[in-house]
């Protein structure tokens, strides 16, 4: 195994880990703050690529511009999502994993339809290539990653040094005890569904430049989400920074060893192991 | 009258747990609710701060009825509860979760100088304040739970058993704060188990059975009267 | 005490009722949509120079339905099932091939069917969803035979295809599957009901090592990228021979997870092998694209060929500046090579879905072949037609004059063998070569 294999595997698992944080840690945040397991996270993430891609090449709108406006599109729609489905059935968890599995649905078989026969990858966000002591690094891996890089920071930023952030912190470390403070739930579970949505919509928009779309794209990207979050440990947003990086470095690294398929086996078993020593994640219930 | 419940009922599915109470706090009184476990006493705090529904009556606060706000909308208007179980912010700081307190307030110089001032009274929470709230002892839990309420700058705080859990001697430290608390101007409605502690810092009680009242007065009454002396004050 | 007190009130049980109908209405219209734009284009009649006096294509009764007192000029109905992925990781190219088999059910009944002793029938093509699933594949095999099918086209992918096979052959329906990866359960003696009508994996191989041969004549290395479907193990030995007997040498093969999050560790890996050339054996344009980019962009200049791939979808993905050198047995849409047929189909494509795409064409030979198979046998019958289907001496197919054959390769004469479609891409545009010859022994 050549040294620069192992330094291009290294490059990538940075650029998936960005993206499967980007992910994750909607999930995660909806899941502390209002105990929502959103299975249609990973739809929106899908409707995301959708859209931007719309955006790039039918509207004829900038890259950024694009992927800007998917965000604030995604994540208003996050706003109707919490305001109409999570709010009414709070607490209730069985009407909202219904919810969202009728999101998942609808969502899907709306794109399916309208789009599903159309082969489609968003144009590059920097094509081209360079290369580095024998190691190729693409543009658009550099950008996805500085581009999610810079997200993550914003939001990690806004999460620990910012008066809302940190009712954020409050209202998932104890939902009753924040609105006990005055702490508006209200608004704090909205921002977070916002931020979840849009994040996840940004995740599509540079996932389908590298990759392609596909209607059922999310299913997957859902089961990594998930993934990351139980490694992280339930409860902790900051875990998911060390899952997202973990489940990124299975990703790029496992199939210089392993044939197809297997990779994703061995992956899931890494994961038991760590459970086992770690029932409640490596960060469960820390913020 | 600053809290005036009219006649609530309150109940869990079938079974009533709150039936037919009235209760009222004047503005800067210090009242008790007492009564054995399963009284009712906590849901009836739990209705005042929003977070159970009433089956019938009516809960006023000052000029306002509140019975059907939202929890933070009554925390708005100047009602704040120390909960059964403080329901602290475990990983968070201590300095956090008092801020936490005075989430409703925009001017950071008076949250600064009213902090400061809580912090005289619980001088171990200074210590401790970059410790996480998870990590203090029981009593030091306790006093957290009431200072961030305090950094709230309540009109009315409502406290849930805070006797609950404390070794003797930190019972015994609840009765000045208690009292400091209301020298503030601000009113207390306090909830406990503990009679004695209770009479010792309330204007007025109330005596709840099973979602009842049954007796209502100043401590003196309370003292007199033969079945609380048997139940709670040891004869 | 319910969460913070926020039990659910009725006019917020309100809004959330009205916003999910709201949505559902939304779902609902968009899937009607679809639909409707597939029904009324498909019974427009459609534009073609051979539709005189042709009975109009849609609206014939189901022959179940039809009064006892027929008359014989009165057409029946036959029903033919298409199994395709229409959800799941396979759809998006999956889609394209039940669009193509619509247009071949207009196409045929604008014509006015076939006939079958005596008796007028249009064709009724009804498609059920493998899901891109094994289960879901047996699941819909089952369902069109529910529906009255006799006759199957699809599945494609080597899975799929051999679950739909565990229902079709013992039912006795005779299925037309769209691909085939050498595994021994997907086609062979075992599947006696089970033809092809297209080139498929190995058919490839010979005229990409002549091309290379002749036009590279620097290129020995070769390495191999393929889906992990089970059938690497068994064609990769065919492949090897094929390219070690034409002077070139594998240096490896690498196995994809057609799920992964990320094609790049396969490519490097191949990469890193050094080779002149790669070779992307079987698999969808999604996942050809994607590591075409990848190759390109890792720095790799050398020739790639991609089975028969779609290259406009592979080019979509890619990007310009990667599809370059890049091989593929499909067609060049606008090129004046293309056959009477394939420009039809695509001008029928253009007009029921208001697009052209190669797969249309590779959907409707499957369909077109079994026709003309059933009107050779004149019986409705699956064995009979089988049977007369293996015989026949020559088939015409979209892209010209075929002849059956694979006993030797398969141990089952049921592949239609025809010259196939050569093109490539240069700096992101599709440039029809030529149709080459393949032999089928």
């Amino acid at each position: 195994m050549s040294g620069s294999l192992l330094a291009q595997s290294a490059v990538n698992a940075l650029v998936l880990s960005s993206l499967y944080i980007l992910m994750a840690l909607g999930f995660a945040l909806l899941l502390s703050i209002m105990g929502v397991v959103n299975f249609a996270h990973a739809v929106i993430y899908m409707v995301g690529g959708y859209v931007c891609y719309e955006l790039i090449v039918t509207a004829g709108l900038n890259n950024w511009v694009a992927l800007a406006i998917t965000a604030l599109g995604l994540g208003l729609f996050g706003l109707f999502l919490e305001r109409f489905g999570f709010r009414p059935f709070f607490g209730n968890t069985n009407r909202i994993i219904v919810l969202t599995l009728a999101v998942i649905v609808i969502l899907e078989s709306l794109v399916n339809v309208l789009v599903g026969s159309e082969v489609r990858a968003i144009p590059s966000f920097w094509s081209g290539s360079f290369q580095i002591k024998g190691v190729w690094i693409a543009h658009e891996r550099i950008i996805a990653f500085v581009a999610a890089a810079v997200l993550l920071i914003a939001v990690f930023t806004f999460i620990r040094r910012s008066r809302t952030g940190q009712q954020m912190l409050a209202t998932s470390q104890d939902f009753v005890g924040a609105t006990l403070q005055g702490i508006n739930i209200y608004r704090i579970t909205a921002i977070a569904a916002f931020i979840a949505c849009a994040l996840a919509a940004v995740a599509g928009g540079l996932m389908g430049s590298l990759m392609f779309l596909n209607p059922f794209a999310g299913d997957q990207m859902l089961v990594r989400a998930i993934q990351v979050v139980i490694l992280a440990g339930i409860g902790s947003i900051g875990g998911v920074l060390v899952g997202g990086l973990i489940l990124g470095v299975l990703n790029a690294f496992l199939p210089l060893w392993l044939e197809g398929s297997a990779v994703d086996a061995v992956g899931v078993a890494v994961i038991i192991v760590i459970m086992l020593f770690r029932p409640q994640g490596l960060f469960g219930h820390e913020a | 009258m600053q809290l005036d419940i009219r006649d609530i009922r309150i109940h869990y599915g079938k079974a009533i747990a709150v039936d037919g109470v009235s209760i009222r706090v004047g503005a800067g009184e210090v009242v008790a609710i007492v009564g054995a476990n399963g009284s009712g006493k906590s849901t009836i705090l739990e209705a005042i701060s929003g977070l159970t529904p009433l089956s019938s009556g009516e809960i006023w606060f000052g000029e306002e009825r509140i019975d059907r706000l939202p929890a933070y909308e009554i925390v708005r208007r100047g009602l704040m509860q120390v909960p059964e179980g403080r329901r602290l912010f475990p990983y968070l700081s201590v300095w956090t979760n008092m801020q936490m307190g005075a989430s409703l307030r925009k001017d950071k110089a008076g949250i600064r100088k009213d902090m400061e001032e809580v912090f005289e009274h619980f001088p171990i929470l200074r210590e401790r304040r970059n410790q996480k709230a998870g990590s203090l002892s029981g009593g030091e839990q306790q006093m957290l739970a009431i200072a961030r309420a305090m950094v709230g700058r309540p009109k009315l705080l409502c406290l849930d058993e805070p006797s609950l859990g404390l070794a003797p001697i930190m019972v015994n430290g609840l009765v000045p704060v208690i009292k400091d608390i209301n020298e503030q101007g601000v009113g207390v409605l306090l909830v406990e188990q503990n009679v004695p502690l209770a009479l010792k810092v309330a204007d007025r009680a109330y005596a709840l059975q099973v979602g009842k009242v049954i007796l209502e007065g100043d401590a003196e009454t309370f003292r007199c009267n033969d079945v609380v002396r048997k139940a709670y004050l040891g004869g | 005490m319910t969460k913070g007190g926020y039990e659910v009130r009725k006019s917020t049980a309100v809004a959330v009722l009205f916003a999910l109908v709201v949505m559902l209405a939304l779902g609902a219209l968009a899937a009607g949509c679809g639909e409707e734009k597939v029904t009324t284009t498909t019974a427009a009649p459609a534009p073609t120079s051979e539709t005189t006096a042709a009975p109009p294509a849609t609206e014939a009764p189901p022959a179940t339905e039809a009064p006892p007192t027929t008359t014989p000029a009165e057409p029946k109905e036959l029903r033919i099932g298409a199994a395709v992925s229409l959800t799941g990781l396979f759809s998006a190219s999956e889609q394209l091939v039940w669009e193509g088999e619509q247009i071949f059910e207009s196409w045929i009944n604008t014509k006015g069917g076939i006939t079958v002793d005596g008796q007028q029938y249009l064709i009724k093509i009804i498609a059920e969803d493998c899901q891109s699933t094994a289960e879901g594949s047996s699941t819909a095999a089952t369902k069109l035979i529910d529906a009255g099918c006799n006759f199957q086209v699809g599945p494609i992918v080597p899975f799929t295809v051999i679950a739909s096979g565990t229902v079709t052959e013992p039912a006795g329906v005779l299925r037309v599957v769209l691909y085939n990866c050498h595994t021994p359960d997907e086609y062979g003696p075992d599947t006696p009901l089970t033809f092809i009508a297209n080139d498929v994996t190995t058919d490839f191989i010979q005229p990409d090592l002549d091309y290379l041969k002749a036009n590279y004549p620097d290129v020995k290395k070769l390495t191999v990228l393929t889906p992990d479907d089970g059938a690497p193990p068994i064609f990769m030995p065919m492949v090897k021979e094929m390219m070690v007997d034409s002077g070139f040498e594998l240096l490896n093969y690498f196995e994809y997870d057609m799920a992964a999050p990320d094609f790049t560790p396969y490519v490097t890996q191949a990469l890193a092998t050094k080779p002149d050339a790669m070779f992307f054996i079987n698999g969808w344009p999604i996942f050809m694209g994607n590591m075409l980019k990848i190759a390109r962009q890792n720095g790799f200049t050398g020739p790639i060929f991609g089975s028969h791939e779609d290259p406009y979808d592979i080019a979509e993905i890619a990007g310009p500046e990667a599809s370059t050198d890049f091989y593929t047995h499909n067609i060049q849409m606008d090129s004046p090579k293309m056959t009477p047929l394939i420009q039809e189909i695509l001008a029928l494509g253009q007009d029921m879905f208001g697009k052209q795409s190669p797969t249309y064409v590779w959907g409707f030979n499957s369909c077109y072949c079994l026709v003309q198979a059933i009107e050779h046998a004149q019986s409705l019958d699956p064995k009979v037609v089988a049977e007369a289907w293996e015989n026949m001496p020559s088939i015409d197919t979209v892209y010209g004059p075929g002849v059956m054959g694979g006993l030797k390769s398969y141990g089952i004469k049921h592949n239609v063998s025809y010259a196939t479609p050569f093109s490539m891409l240069k700096d992101g545009k599709v440039e029809f070569i030529d149709f080459l010859p393949v032999e089928l022994p």
